[in-house]
């Protein structure tokens, strides 16, 4: 039976604070957390058969979550990039400090970044769940971010790109 | 008529000549034996009632058959034009799944295309933020 993703993430983007590894394995794609160089992030590869997702699990647990969404974004939006012959078939991510402004984008483009970047934050602060939420909860950014189980300063960020607090 | 039908009636006279031809051969058998004469006993009644079996069974037969000719016409037909059917529907839904798969990622592609053209941040607040505690 063909898995529908589009269930999948509607059911996860209904829900805040889901576990975005339980979405990633119900798309069918392995998860792995595990040691990486120091910098990385983690990576989504093609074996041939399927897509694996690996992050690094030196890193914070927040920041382990974005990075999650973050190669789940590129399974769901670039898989069709990643080469199968064996070249090209990994993306490795840097994500966060110094090397991220430098983030080796191979086989991907870095707007391929930022769009994934985007899609992840839309992942675990979804739009029409956190407006309900910023009404039922007062307003109170720490609170959310608890609920949302991201950093106050991602969720201050979303909630002034979404129009919701004035920017900074 | 289809190049399916023209198989099956094809396949049809292939059964009825198959069925003609294996009584030919065995009269032949029977006619080689007798003649032969190696048999010291007098076996012409023998030869006379398997020949008389022999004519009843494809009388029989080739009777049996005919009459049934046309329903196995039918039926093979139908269950071709059902097969028929099944193949196509299953192609189609496998080239339309095929072509929306495409048609998505040659979407997704031409408006990256476009909006790549934007200049992108080289650092991004929101996803530094997002690893912080």
């Amino acid at each position: 039976m063909a898995i529908d993703s589009s269930e999948l993430l509607h059911n996860f983007t209904n829900r805040p604070g889901g576990d975005i590894t339980l979405l990633i394995r119900a798309l069918g794609v392995t998860y792995e957390e595990k040691p990486l160089p120091a910098g990385q992030s983690g990576y989504i590869e093609y074996d041939g058969t399927g897509y694996n997702i690996v992050v690094n699990s030196t890193e914070n647990a927040r920041r382990r979550r974005f990075t999650a969404a973050h190669e789940l974004s590129h399974y769901l939006l670039h898989r069709d990039l990643l080469d199968d012959t064996g070249k090209l078939n990994r993306h490795t991510d840097v994500l966060f400090g110094a090397g991220a402004a430098s983030n080796p984008p191979d086989p991907l483009s870095p707007f391929h970044e930022a769009q994934a970047n985007r899609y992840a934050a839309k992942l675990l602060i979804p739009e029409h769940l956190v407006k309900t939420k910023f009404e039922e909860l007062e307003q109170d950014v720490a609170a959310l971010a608890r609920l949302f189980d991201v950093s106050q300063p991602a969720m201050k960020i979303r909630l002034e790109t979404l129009g919701l607090l004035p920017r900074s | 008529m289809q190049p399916d039908e023209r198989k099956i009636d094809f396949a049809l006279n292939l059964a009825a000549a198959s069925i003609v031809v294996n009584f030919l051969v065995l009269a032949v058998c029977l006619f080689v034996f007798n003649h032969s004469g190696m048999p010291k006993e007098d076996t012409n009644a023998l030869a006379v009632s398997v020949t008389t079996i022999e004519i009843f069974l494809v009388i029989v037969a080739l009777g049996g058959y005919w009459m049934l000719r046309t329903d196995v016409t039918g039926t093979a037909r139908a269950t071709t034009h059902q097969y028929l059917q099944q193949q196509q529907v299953a192609l189609i839904s496998a080239a339309e799944t095929e072509a929306r798969k495409t048609a998505e990622a040659t979407t997704r592609r031409v408006m990256e295309e476009r909006d790549a053209a934007k200049p992108q941040p080289a650092s991004d607040p929101q996803t530094a933020a997002f690893g912080q505690e």
